[in-house]
């Protein structure tokens, strides 16, 4: 009989383990649509202005910084892969464009903190940029 | 052994048939499995997702440069202009090239495509013409004119070394004039 209570506690305890791990596992996998979704409107962005620009007409930042906000991520861990960083080289009109952001995804659960891994989500779109109109 | 008799059998001698020792262990080895299971289709419909928005974003393209090339209503006669519009820009974004026979877009070795195979054209009339207010092949109604576009995309499991390899996954968008 003792052994029975004893295994019942454990069947418990494992099974709590499993729902734990995978309400961890689920929200990861939700916070990876959200960076999905962020590195896409980063790569929007970069295709209409023709590269990756952080000044306010664009607003990358902004949503970055909110949606780091939401998610308790310090924005500094947030980092931004372009395939035209800068404006010296500029993708042309109907060229590709990508852009890459990973952020760094804690398994905690309240304030036991576990170890992180990194999300990274890849955006791509065509760039309307033409130099001549800008 | 009747079964009349193997109830009786095992509700009054094998008193321990629903022993909960079998069952926790069952409940895990099921969580496990449905735990796979989930875990497999979320990381599908993830990439699915990525995958997705370069055919939206090429149709958005695509549509937004007919626009400004004079093409303002989706009919027939417009429709190898509006493809010839489509097809280099979703070839730029995919990083994939048309093979010749026209049923395929394939990757380019070494440009880094997303993609792990060929995008398949796999129906004649994968790029037609819907004007306004015309009921749409996925029940909903035309908004705008526009074209509805459909290919399959392979779409890869995972990076894992046991992935069961990629699913064919048929996509279509509305591109909206």
């Amino acid at each position: 009989m003792l052994s029975d209570s004893i295994m019942a506690f454990g069947v418990f305890f494992l099974l709590l383990m499993i729902i734990i791990g995978m309400v961890l596992c689920l929200g990861m996998v939700f916070f990876a649509f959200g960076v999905q979704a962020e590195a896409q409107s980063i790569a929007v962005s970069e295709g209409r202005m023709g590269y990756y620009t952080t000044d306010e007409a664009s607003a990358v930042d902004q949503y970055i910084s909110d949606y780091c906000t939401q998610h308790g991520v310090n924005a500094s861990d947030a980092t931004v892969t372009t395939s035209n960083p800068d404006s010296s080289n500029p993708a042309l009109y109907g060229a590709n464009v990508t852009a890459s952001l990973s952020m760094p995804y804690r398994f905690q659960l309240g304030s036991i903190a576990g170890f992180t891994t990194t999300i990274t989500g890849n955006g791509r779109s065509i760039s309307a940029y033409v130099p001549a109109l800008q | 052994m009747k079964i009349r008799q193997l109830i009786k059998h095992l509700a009054e001698d094998e008193q321990g048939f629903l022993y909960i020792y079998l069952s926790g262990m069952y409940a895990i080895y099921f969580l496990l499995f449905f735990g796979f299971l989930i875990a497999s289709g979320l990381c599908v419909w993830h990439n699915a997702v990525a995958s997705y928005s370069c055919l939206t974003e090429a149709g958005d393209f695509a549509m937004h440069a007919a626009l400004q090339q004079g093409i303002a209503s989706a009919s027939s006669a417009d429709l190898n202009a509006v493809e010839s519009i489509f097809i280099p820009d979703f070839q730029a974004i995919s990083q994939t090239a048309l093979n010749t026979s026209g049923n395929a877009f394939e990757p380019d070795p070494g440009s880094g495509s997303p993609f792990p195979g060929p995008i398949t054209i796999d129906d004649s009339d994968w790029f037609t013409p819907e004007s306004a207010g015309s009921i749409l092949p996925d029940g909903a109604t035309a908004a705008a004119d526009g074209f509805w576009i459909t290919v399959t995309v392979p779409v890869q499991f995972g990076t894992v070394a046991w992935s069961p390899g990629t699913f064919s996954i048929p996509m279509h968008y509305f591109a909206q004039l």
